[in-house]
């Protein structure tokens, strides 16, 4: 314990009990190297996995992107921007962006609204608020593969949610497997599956809150929409943009519910980026256009996140 | 900032409301677990109470369970949590607090416990 001590003293210099004598320095820097190797080493296995995990396969996919692997020979060869090329003049290409943009425009505004209400509602002092909360929980704790089997067998022709519908004398609709609605049923499972978990981040902002500014503003006899609106929001600001933010990623990487219910369908309208891309490099073979829409999604995901924190960073008054 | 009755009423209610209807089709799915076969289907049109009440129901299907596929599957869930783990904590643990020299000083309690914290 002292020996560290007196170690890390010795190697910052700054709390040192010793007079900085001249003679001391070369020591001192020696075993501040050896601190700074000691640190490297305990780094590296954490900073090695890190490389090979994240940063070589980034690498590699950029790379492949440039090129065209030969589905008779399997020869690689260097194809330019080829691959870009035959990307951006592809029609299914353009409808796939246009889905995949209109799709996150809807869905994350909705579930930062909703899981923001659903917060401002349980985090009131009313009884069971405990149980509630678990149950709004829940849902988040099942895989996306096993929401999408249940949503799937729940939005079948003769399944629990055209049951309901005509329970209340409304037609049975016939959801993923209507070009129409398919998009939306794929939405509303998703939205169910993550409302309570990003739920629980703009509730713990609200615990953040501090009370005094609520006594304040009831003293001046302001309402609840005006507290809503002068103390709740602009100092929710910060988790909500983390939701927004996370929840954006989440749903462009969006793949299981596709893969397993609509496989892009019906007439391409569920044909979400993620697919596409699974589409293109696995079950067409083509790895380099697969690649190439990889960094594509990439790049729009770095500009919309970029933008993202903009509009939301913390004003500077 | 007292509420009245009234309101704490309207809330719990309406928290309780949210609360049944996102939780509803998980313990449908339960409910329908316990309908053998594909007889569940016979309670969605008309939607009847026995969708949601699994009277009458068995476990016929949880008992298929105990055969081949389900139990392969467990078995290897099990398997790449376990390795997970493993491996997780061998990246994690920096080696140096696995040195004899550290391991009997105090740093390897501190720094070790750092390594475990979020």
């Amino acid at each position: 314990m002292t020996k560290t001590r007196t170690d890390r003293s010795a190697a910052t210099g700054a709390s040192s009990p010793v007079a900085a004598a001249g003679d001391l320095r070369p020591l001192r820097r020696r075993k501040a190297r050896r601190i700074t190797l000691i640190a490297l080493a305990m780094l590296a296995p954490a900073l090695v996995t890190l490389v090979m995990m994240r940063v070589v396969p980034l690498i590699s996919a950029v790379g492949l992107s440039f090129q065209h692997v030969s589905l008779a020979t399997g020869e690689t060869t260097f194809d330019g921007l080829a691959n870009y090329i035959y990307l951006f003049s592809d029609p299914n290409f353009h409808s796939v962006l246009v889905v995949t943009l209109v799709f996150n425009l809807v869905l994350n505004p909705v579930v930062v609204l909703v899981s923001t209400a659903l917060a401002l509602l349980l985090v009131q002092n009313i009884p069971l608020v405990g149980l509630w909360r678990s149950m709004i929980f829940v849902p988040a704790a099942v895989p996306g593969a096993v929401v999408a089997l249940i949503w799937s067998t729940a939005l079948q022709p003769d399944g629990l949610v055209n049951g309901m519908l005509e329970a209340v004398g409304l037609p049975a609709q016939p959801f993923l497997t209507s070009a129409n609605q398919a998009a939306f049923s794929i939405g509303i499972m998703v939205t169910w599956g993550a409302l309570g978990y990003w739920m629980i981040f703009i509730i713990a902002g609200l615990k953040d809150i501090p009370g005094s500014l609520y006594e304040a503003a009831a003293l001046d006899g302001a309402g609840w929409w005006r507290r809503l609106f002068a103390i709740t929001l602009p100092l929710l600001k910060r988790p909500m943009a983390f939701v927004l933010i996370a929840c954006t990623v989440g749903s462009f990487l969006l793949f299981a519910p596709v893969q397993i219910l609509t496989k892009g369908g019906p007439n391409g309208s569920t044909n979400l980026i993620m697919y596409d891309i699974y589409n293109r490099a696995y079950l067409l073979g083509d790895m380099g256009v697969g690649q190439a829409e990889v960094v594509v999604l990439m790049l729009i995901l770095s500009v919309i996140v970029l933008i993202q924190f903009r509009l939301l960073k913390e004003d500077r008054s | 900032m007292r509420r009245r009755r009234g309101a704490t009423v309207l809330l719990t209610t309406a928290a309780a409301l949210v609360a049944l209807s996102v939780f509803l089709p998980l313990w449908w799915v339960f409910a329908s677990s316990m309908r053998p076969g594909n007889t569940y289907v016979e309670n969605m049109t008309p939607l009847s109470w026995l969708a949601f009440i699994p009277i009458g129901g068995d476990f016929t299907n949880y008992s298929a369970l105990g055969s081949g596929a389900f139990l392969l599957g467990l078995f290897n869930s099990f398997l790449v949590a376990g390795l997970t783990i493993l491996v997780g904590l061998a990246i994690a643990i920096p080696p140096p607090t696995l040195w004899p020299r550290w391991s009997s000083a105090g740093a390897v309690s501190s720094s070790a416990s750092s390594s475990w914290s979020p």
